[in-house]
């Protein structure tokens, strides 16, 4: 998706980096003017700027040692899968004076950028409470058995990265309350976190392997804000108070379109590209509030720590054995 | 037997398709309470939520290559096979067995189905008989794919047993749950008057049975059935989805106006209601009349689901699946009714679906 979207903004990479030997034949047939590498102290030389998309546990380890090259680096989520490696990562940013951003593409969709402003502005009075879902059947393509065995965790850390982010953002400084989740010595498919902001409660329900609703409710004391967490809603603005002095949201085309604003698809390619920009904007000294910054980014690492730390088993109560073993 | 082979806590268990619904329960039951440890061959990483709960071994699933196979079996003790869909044909078939023999696993499990058994259908199934090949394109490639599997087993020396399963139903199964829980929201399941038996068993017993055959202590090999305690019928079963759906969602004709009604217009079809309103389509509006003399309908009118041809053929089979071989060779009876399998089946399908959960 990243170098797709180098692709799109008529940008070569200058090195690819792969551990194994399948895809790094792939990408010689594909992208025959890059270098191609097993790793990156071997092409120091040939880039300035690295997007990291390795397995989530080599994200600390990588990141940092090309922080440590002088080497500008825009890092998957999770960014890391405790808040030491974070905070060493954001601590080896402000060493070098080079620039971390944490590739949090959900915040990209057109209506949470709207409803930041919305919530910021205060036209909506203040929240009493928040209410996300978020979740599907597992559908991210992966080649490679690191998107299990070397991932953060599992529901938590991957959907949830993005929406304890989005949540973050939006409201600022998160507690983890309590997480209830269906592990069994594995990666966990379901879970629920109550977290609070102030004194706002927050409920947090996660999934891989059941449809959950995929929106973020946030009840004010002017009524409703309703917003998709994803692209593949059809409607991104579900529900809004009535009869407020707010901005109104133009939901984009069903059919391929352009955004006016950013030249990109209101998709996920599109967020991949609104992304790009956003970095290469930061590269040149203009941060956009879309893009994670590390400490941003470490504040995820943090909760998602929390509610590792705190979890307590749950799993509804038709998953236990039907039958008595014989 | 409480184990795979000699020693449960050495001999790895490999599951193939174990990120379908039945296989991904048996990875749930057979991991979750320690039986044996699993090593799932996978297609899909991305597949893998449900199982990796657990602490499974994830390898890649080969294709129809035998030393790739042994390869990927290497250490196991056994392998149980939930195979389906197109990559499962006899060229899988022979490379599986052949891998199987070549790792030195001691037996392949598979699970089967009725459709696939083959083209019989009224009267007693017999494991040791041989049917023709289904007419149903699916349902001819699964019996390909498990005669081979035998055919290979016996020609290599490797125990194979194919659990042959009626419908399983169940959290997380299509056509157990997902299928006609959608077909009874979206109207009445046309389900025709002289309609066989449905026979139908749970997923925790299909699991059960195949954790038996691939515990059990002596050699095996061929067909076993199994099913559920008794068959229902179809209306049953499709009615009990309407409490699910909150509306009425069986539509029982008799068997000539099915037919004809198979037979309307795609567009017609469409427009269809059930009971049809008093004028209508000339077939409609006499199935109409003679049904309302017999007061056989309910009184809301929704959109009739007609049966595609094959699942018209299916359930106007009148078969006995006997379980004298399941209860003989593994010890194995179904202990779950269709009352506390729908139970839990309702249960999940309301925590599956956002629109029970707003």
């Amino acid at each position: 998706m990243h170098v797709e979207a180098l692709e799109r903004a008529g940008l070569a990479p200058a090195a690819l980096i792969d551990a194994d030997p399948e895809c790094r034949a792939a990408l010689r047939r594909r992208w025959p003017a890059a270098v191609v590498a097993t790793s990156p102290t071997e092409v120091l030389d040939a880039f300035d700027v690295a997007i990291v998309a390795v397995p989530d546990l080599l994200h600390p380890s990588v990141t940092i040692e090309l922080l440590q090259a002088d080497k500008d680096v825009l890092v998957e989520k999770v960014m890391a899968g405790t808040r030491a490696e974070a905070d060493a990562m954001v601590a080896a940013a402000r060493a070098t004076g080079r620039l971390l951003a944490v590739a949090h593409v959900g915040r990209h969709l057109a209506v949470k950028s709207w409803a930041f402003d919305q919530l910021r502005s205060g036209v909506l009075g203040h929240v009493e409470r928040v209410d996300a879902s978020q979740g599907g059947r597992d559908d991210w393509t992966a080649s490679s058995s690191g998107y299990v065995d070397q991932a953060a965790g599992g529901v938590i850390a991957g959907q949830g990265a993005h929406a304890l982010d989005l949540l973050a953002w939006w409201f600022g400084t998160l507690a983890v309350v309590s997480c209830a989740d269906d592990a069994h010595g594995g990666h966990e498919a379901n879970a629920t976190i109550e977290l609070v902001t102030g004194n706002v409660p927050i409920h947090l329900e996660l999934s891989r392997i059941r449809s959950n609703r995929n929106t973020i409710r946030v009840h004010t004391e002017r009524g409703l804000l309703e917003v998709a967490l994803d692209h593949y809603q059809p409607r991104q603005l579900l529900a809004v108070p009535d009869g407020l002095d707010i901005e109104p949201f133009t939901e984009p085309s069903t059919e391929p379109s352009t955004d006016p604003h950013t030249g990109t698809v209101d998709d996920l390619a599109g967020h991949f590209d609104r992304q790009l920009r956003a970095f290469t904007d930061a590269l040149d000294g203009r941060w956009s509030p879309r893009l994670a910054t590390g400490v941003e980014g470490a504040a995820v690492a943090a909760l998602l720590e929390d509610c590792y730390v705190c979890r307590t088993p749950a799993e509804p109560w038709w998953m236990a054995s039907a039958t008595t073993r014989s | 037997m409480d184990g795979v082979g000699d020693d449960p806590l050495v001999r790895t268990l490999a599951v193939l398709g174990a990120t379908g619904a039945v296989g991904g329960r048996f990875v749930e039951i057979v991991a979750g309470e320690g039986r044996a440890p699993i090593r799932a061959l996978v297609h899909r990483w991305w597949h893998t939520a449900r199982v990796v709960r657990f602490p499974v071994e994830l390898r890649p699933s080969p294709a129809a290559d035998a030393a790739a196979w042994a390869q990927a079996l290497d250490g196991c003790g056994a392998a149980v096979s939930f195979v389906d869909g197109p990559e499962a044909d006899g060229a899988l078939a022979e490379a599986l067995v052949d891998g199987c023999a070549r790792a030195g696993l001691d037996r392949l499990v598979h699970l089967g189905c009725l459709g696939s058994f083959g083209a019989v259908t009224e009267g007693l199934l017999d494991e040791d008989i041989d049917p023709a090949r289904p007419s149903d394109a699916v349902a001819a490639r699964r019996w390909e794919f498990e005669r081979s599997l035998l055919r290979a087993g016996a020609s290599v020396g490797l125990e194979v047993m194919v659990v042959t399963s009626s419908l399983i139903y169940g959290p997380f199964t299509e056509q157990g749950a997902h299928v006609p829980r959608d077909q009874v929201e979206q109207g009445r399941v046309a389900l025709a008057r002289s309609g066989g038996p449905c026979h139908l068993i749970y997923v925790d017993d299909v699991i059960e049975a195949v954790w038996a055959a691939v515990s059990l202590a002596q050699p095996v090999h061929g067909r076993i059935f199994v099913s559920g305690p008794e068959p229902l019928t179809w209306p049953a079963f499709f009615g009990a989805f309407e409490s699910i759906v909150g509306r009425p969602g069986v539509a029982v004709l008799d068997d000539g106006d099915l037919a004809a009604l198979m037979k309307v217009d795609v567009d017609q079809l469409a427009e269809l209601r059930w009971p049809p309103p008093v004028t209508g389509p000339r077939v409609v509006a006499a199935i109409q009349r003679r049904t309302v003399r017999r007061g056989a309908v309910a009184p809301e009118r929704r959109r009739l689901v007609l049966p595609a041809p094959e699942e018209l053929a299916a359930r106007a089979a009148r078969v006995e699946v006997p379980l004298d071989r399941a209860t003989a060779v593994l010890g194995w009876k179904p202990t779950v009714d269709f009352a506390e399998g729908m139970r839990r089946t309702s249960a999940y399908l309301r925590w599956a679906d956002p629109r029970e959960r707003s």
